[in-house]
């Protein structure tokens, strides 16, 4: 209860962030080891106070494989991802240094084109193509940021671990976060 | 020495939202085959100097002229022409026909004079790419359903790039390089990962 008098108190802060990254399925799972990684964007719109931002978050990828499928709810090649959610960012300044730690939650769309071609169905034009499945999507993780332009922009690299569709990922990425 | 200064924190106030529009060219600068020269017209939202909220529609003639606009002068690049005469093949069965696009800018350093202000600043977002394949190119019928069923697609797919640009007043330019990467198929069996290096500019106009 005696939050919310702070935070009506509290300036509010828009932030806008874009970053671009690699994505990686861990090689512990043998029947996903094939997949090399994806190349991603990602950005985020939204704000709050200071200390504790609520954002929409997107993310558009392409994940590069051997092969492609996205069979029994699981990642398994070449596969078009597109994340959509929220994410609750804390923010915290030490002097330039920024550090942000954030968690995020939505819905995964992903398809993968060409799944007949490995499943010998090649006769079955149009049965297959239709292979888009939506999932759980959820991440946490961090951003290590330097302030570039005085209250305003920060360059930073981040790292993520979380779930997609039930497979596990990992990423890295480099981006720009703005704050107004 | 090249004077770059960080762009000064302001407060946001409704003066410094602005909305924007831009039209201009684009081509591909990593396919040594094939033109992939396109037209741009976007708009723009910034709510302060430093962030723009972009989206666009991109088209490329050169593929909408038809199937076989490989052979017209929008179509392959010299290199490509030759390539392609002499091995009787395509060098690419695919190609984009239109995009549209989405991304955020945010401007990192700013270097303002009396009449101009220069800057520069990172872009990412997402792009629809419309794709269209060459049944000649292929060497199969363009009525065969295995052809058909993937011949136009639309594919979903990240960008990301950086951007200078020059304003003065309402008037401004903007030079861009951008990648833009999707997964297509082919023929309903190939399968293919495309990545296009765009180099573009823009004229813009605020108000």
């Amino acid at each position: 209860m005696l939050l919310w008098p702070a935070v009506a108190l509290a300036e509010p802060v828009f932030h806008a962030s874009t970053s671009i990254g690699w994505q990686c399925l861990p090689a512990f799972r043998p029947e996903l080891s094939n997949t090399l990684g994806t190349a991603f964007v990602r950005v985020e719109l939204g704000g709050g106070i200071e200390r504790v931002q609520v954002v929409g978050v997107a993310e558009s990828a392409i994940h590069q494989g051997d092969w492609a499928a996205v069979t029994d709810g699981r990642i398994r090649g070449d596969t078009r991802f597109t994340n959509v959610g929220l994410g609750a960012r804390v923010p915290f300044a030490f002097g330039r240094l920024r550090l942000v730690p954030h968690a995020d939650v939505g819905v995964d769309f992903a398809d993968a084109p060409a799944t007949y071609w490995f499943e010998g169905a090649i006769d079955n034009v149009g049965e297959t193509l239709d292979d888009h499945t939506a999932g759980f999507w959820a991440q946490g993780g961090a951003e290590v940021g330097v302030t570039v332009v005085p209250d305003s922009v920060d360059l930073f690299v981040a790292g993520d671990a979380g779930v997609v569709l039930w497979s596990m990922v990992i990423d890295a990425r480099v981006g720009l976060s703005a704050r107004f | 020495m090249l004077l770059l200064t960080a762009l000064v924190a302001q407060a946001a106030d409704g003066a410094l939202v602005r909305f924007g529009l831009d039209a201009g060219v684009e081509t591909s600068t990593n396919d040594p085959f094939v033109n992939h020269h396109a037209a741009r017209l976007g708009a723009s939202f910034s709510p302060v100097p430093w962030v723009e909220i972009g989206v666009a529609g991109v088209v490329f003639p050169g593929q909408l002229l038809g199937p076989n606009s490989d052979l017209s002068p929008l179509g392959h690049r010299f290199s490509g022409e030759g390539f392609a005469a002499q091995n009787r093949v395509s060098v690419d069965i695919s190609r984009p026909d239109w995009q549209a696009e989405a991304v955020l800018r945010i401007r990192v350093l700013t270097y303002p004079t009396v009449a101009w202000t220069f800057s520069m600043g990172g872009l990412g977002g997402a792009a629809l790419t419309h794709t269209v394949d060459d049944p000649d190119a292929l060497q199969v019928n363009d009525d065969d359903p295995r052809f058909l069923a993937t011949a136009r697609q639309v594919h979903p797919g990240p960008v990301a790039g950086v951007y200078w640009d020059a304003t003065s007043g309402h008037w401004g330019v903007r030079v861009r390089a951008e990648w833009a990467g999707y997964v297509e198929t082919i023929d309903s069996n190939v399968l293919e990962t495309k990545q296009y290096a765009m180099l573009g500019g823009e004229v813009l106009l605020w108000f």
